[in-house]
């Protein structure tokens, strides 16, 4: 009985399946459509720039990839940079950053 | 006839009247997606929906899909904010009416495969449907629609739904086993209110 009940509702699954293709489509009249416009010409008075200004979000969208793309180069260019030194490239850099007279004549 | 990247390029640049172009390309596509996913009187406010967050995010339509696959997305989005913002509101019974109640009974207690298959096209088919997909949460609910119901890809859902396929495995799994769960639970509060 449990096996069988088990069965069954694997195909009331199936069933329920072909009465969800069986859904009627809902018709929409002009007045539908008319009401999406009227929304979109309230939004474009609201924004009146939105519209101008459009290819300005993708161009920063493309300068932040850019810029991303640019800092892990220059990561990868410090990684490397470093791993051909013999000494920590910290140190390195403060001797270079130390190398000018020192302020303070004795 | 411009196309669809045409008619996008005019709505940028001003034109917001073309929009209506898209509309009505395009409607009949999104009414049968939302048709799917929401009961039939909230179809056409959900697809307004879509077509007004479409006009929104316009400019970010990147065009290496076609719009009606963007579109696509955004209906399947919009149905699931639908469920998110309606889950509590818009779940009327708490059980079956006893002639949904009857159906399932009958068609998990028949004893033969005819007697099984005589119930299947009960028009209570679409009404213990509604009430199993209104129990369960609005991420299952919505897998759950997209892969079982209509049949769709584990990645042509993830795609639709913006997750994961891992994420649409898992919750389509545990979906449908809450779903088995509900029917025989139901049986069983039947059978109990039967015997009682």
């Amino acid at each position: 009985m449990t096996v069988r009940r088990e069965l069954h509702s694997e195909q009331v699954e199936r069933f329920l399946a072909q009465a969800h293709r069986t859904r009627q489509g809902v018709a929409v009249g002009e007045d539908w459509a008319n009401g999406i416009m009227r929304v979109v010409r309230q939004d474009a008075a609201a924004h009146p720039y939105s519209s101008m200004l459009a290819w300005v979000e993708p161009l920063v969208w493309r300068a932040a990839a850019g810029a991303a793309l640019m800092a892990v180069v220059f990561a990868g260019s410090v990684v490397a940079y470093a791993s051909r030194q013999p000494e920590p490239v910290t140190a390195v850099w403060l001797e270079e950053f130390d190398a000018g007279p020192p302020l303070i004549e004795e | 006839m411009s196309d669809d990247a045409e008619i996008i390029e005019r709505v940028l640049h001003g034109e917001i009247d073309r929009f209506a172009e898209l509309i009505a390309r395009h409607r009949q596509h999104v009414l049968k997606i939302v048709s799917g996913h929401v009961p039939a009187d909230h179809v056409a406010e959900v697809a307004h929906d879509v077509f007004v967050r479409a006009y929104r995010s316009l400019s970010r339509f990147s065009r290496q899909v076609p719009l009606e696959h963007w579109l696509s997305r955004l209906a399947v989005r919009t149905c699931y904010d639908f469920w998110r913002a309606h889950r509590r509101a818009d779940v009327p019974m708490s059980t079956l009416t006893a002639d949904q109640a009857g159906w399932l009974d009958q068609a998990l207690a028949a004893e033969s495969d005819e007697q099984f298959r005589d119930q299947a096209d009960r028009r209570e088919l679409l009404e213990v449907l509604d009430w199993a997909l209104a129990q369960l949460s609005p991420e299952s609910r919505l897998v759950l629609t997209l892969v079982y119901l209509e049949n769709r890809s584990i990645r042509e859902a993830a795609d639709l739904l913006g997750w994961s396929m891992v994420n649409v495995k898992v919750r389509c799994h545990r979906a449908r086993q809450k779903l088995r769960t509900l029917f025989l639970q139901e049986w069983e509060r039947q059978h109990h209110d039967r015997t009682s």
